[in-house]
């Protein structure tokens, strides 16, 4: 049974996932392993009828699955594509989605469309912008997008407010939810040279419907979200942090490079256990 | 940004490029005007991160999907290649499915490295083929029982439909040989020029290769493009070197494979008289 979540949309606690990846497809249909939700990328089942939906459909059968794309190009000043976003209506209606998300950048412009996350200026402009576009989205959608705080590598001088802030005004401006990636704001307190519990300050718990937790690499200069191996402690410290303010939340682990068995990734979620039953120990 | 994350050269070219100067007339002397610096880390080296990943990244997506050709341009060719494709065709779509359609073209008419120049082409289309039947539509296959059910009289006027996970290559050596044979970490042997026709179906949700024959290859493609049987068959069948008492034997085998592998999902016969 799904637990109701302690957020403005009452979007359940769904427990621990990983992201769903065409490795473990077999595995996952031969051995329904012990898993409480799959995180699928969304732009990779929308332009094929073969076998990855195949094996989603089976999937969706017995997990609850939520929708987690990379293209949605938010902060970019092209159109808003509505043929894409038909596509992401009709892949949710087809796997019962729990919801569905994106993240706070743009990929591209000019039609062109770099695969990557690229950072936006944090300006009352941009943000004007961004609001405005992921209320068309909503209400396209009919439904809350949850947004994700991005890695990035770096800051636009014309920025007038910090990420943490853009990120809980573009939440409260646009009434959307929010995807914490704890893992991308150590990454990006790393390379601006910020204090990562102070950018979880003006966070808007009530908004975070999600959490993401990855590896990454450090490069000594910058570190890269590379979501390649384990979580590091100083990570999980943060994750932590962010359970004891926001309370017990749907968990996600990415690992999309050097990708190991699927029991690695149940044990690495797994470990998250240990806040969420910390946390319950000490409301008790 | 995106003219200087996306310049073929990396970053600091990019900035000089024209597409950069005219959004930002200053960027190549004042870029710090526009992107702060970190403590560790100049803003070109920052924006460098975004141009070095961008390429990185749809390498990787082209080397996940050609393997083979990887192997037999090397890393080095084969990494010239992707860059040089990405940069005269970036992607337009939102997703990574079809990047790569025009990669086996591109390769055609670009490839700058003499050596197993033609088999890297060759093997470059097998390899569009398995990613475009692994993507495509689902439908219902035809067993070879309904063939048999269709009346005698019928057969010449019947049309069969293939499916959609079916491509039909022509190429100009047995690059699929030499393809079994590196995938298997056999040695290989670069094969020599001579035509050679494979079939690339999904079956079983997997990608399968098949070799046929000139005939086998002419007749699908006459069914494909919606051709009743008999016209078909005798179209491309009319010069084989085989009996003529021996032919239906010969066609009923090569329609029982081919239902077999799932490749029929349609048929009309005409109406009865």
């Amino acid at each position: 049974m799904l637990r109701l979540g302690h957020n403005r949309w009452n979007l359940p606690d769904l427990g621990l996932g990983v992201g769903l990846r065409p490795v473990h497809f077999r595995h996952i249909v031969e051995k329904w392993p012990r898993m409480d939700w799959f995180e699928i990328l969304s732009e990779n089942y929308i332009d094929t009828a073969g076998r990855p939906v195949h094996f989603l459909d089976q999937i969706a059968e017995r997990y609850p699955i939520v929708m987690h794309g990379v293209s949605l190009s938010i902060g970019s000043t092209d159109p808003i594509d509505f043929e894409y976003l038909a596509k992401l209506k009709r892949l949710a209606e087809r796997v019962r989605a729990v919801w569905m998300g994106d993240h706070i950048c743009w990929t591209g412009v000019a039609g062109l469309n770099g695969h990557d996350l690229y950072p936006v200026p944090y300006t009352e402009e941009s943000l004007s912008h961004l609001v405005e576009r992921v209320r068309v989205v909503q209400d396209y959608l009919e439904r809350p997008l949850v947004l994700e705080n991005p890695s990035t590598y770096l800051t636009f001088r014309a920025s007038s407010m910090p990420e943490e802030e853009f990120i809980a005004r573009l939440a409260e401006y646009a009434d959307c939810a929010l995807l914490l990636d704890v893992n991308n704001v150590y990454v990006t307190c790393r390379n601006h040279d910020l204090d990562p519990y102070e950018y979880l300050k003006p966070i808007p718990y009530d908004r975070v419907v999600q959490i993401h937790l990855a590896g990454h690499t450090d490069h000594g200069s910058h570190c890269i979200d590379t979501h390649n191996g384990r979580v590091i402690d100083p990570v999980w410290e943060l994750y932590a942090e962010v359970q004891r303010r926001r309370g017990n939340t749907a968990t996600l682990l990415e690992w999309d490079a050097d990708i190991p068995k699927f029991e690695v990734l149940q044990r690495e979620v797994g470990r998250a256990n240990r806040f969420r039953d910390a946390l319950r120990v000490a409301n008790a | 940004m995106q003219a200087v994350v996306m310049h073929p050269l990396g970053a600091a070219q990019g900035l000089g490029a024209s597409q950069a100067r005219k959004h930002l007339p200053q960027a190549a002397r004042n870029l710090e005007s526009v992107v702060t610096r970190s403590r560790r880390l100049s803003a070109l080296a920052r924006l460098g991160i975004y141009a070095e990943m961008y390429y990185l990244r749809l390498i990787e997506v082209l080397g996940a999907e050609y393997p083979t050709t990887r192997t037999v341009l090397g890393e080095e060719a084969f990494e010239a290649s992707c860059r040089a494709f990405i940069a005269r065709h970036p992607s337009t779509d939102r997703t990574l499915q079809s990047l790569s359609v025009r990669f086996p073209e591109f390769l055609a008419r670009h490839l700058k490295v003499r050596r197993n120049a033609r088999l890297a082409v060759d093997i470059a289309r097998i390899e569009r083929a398995m990613e475009d039947v692994f993507d495509a539509p689902r439908a219902e296959p035809l067993g070879f029982e309904a063939l048999k059910k269709i009346p005698t009289e019928s057969w010449g006027g019947s049309r069969l439909t293939l499916t959609p996970a079916l491509r039909m290559l022509e190429l100009g050596c047995d690059a699929d040989a030499y393809m079994t044979a590196v995938r298997s970490r056999r040695p290989a042997r670069a094969p020599r020029a001579k035509p050679a026709y494979i079939i690339v179906y999904r079956h079983n949700l997997r990608a399968w290769r098949l070799k046929v024959s000139r005939e086998q290859f002419g007749l699908l493609r006459l069914l494909g493009r919606g051709w009743p049987i008999g016209r078909a068959v005798y179209r491309s069948c009319r010069h084989m070197r085989v009996r003529t008492d021996r032919l239906p034997e010969l066609l009923s085998e090569w329609f029982r494979d081919w239902s077999a592998a799932g490749l029929f999902v349609g048929l009309t016969t005409p109406p009865q008289s």
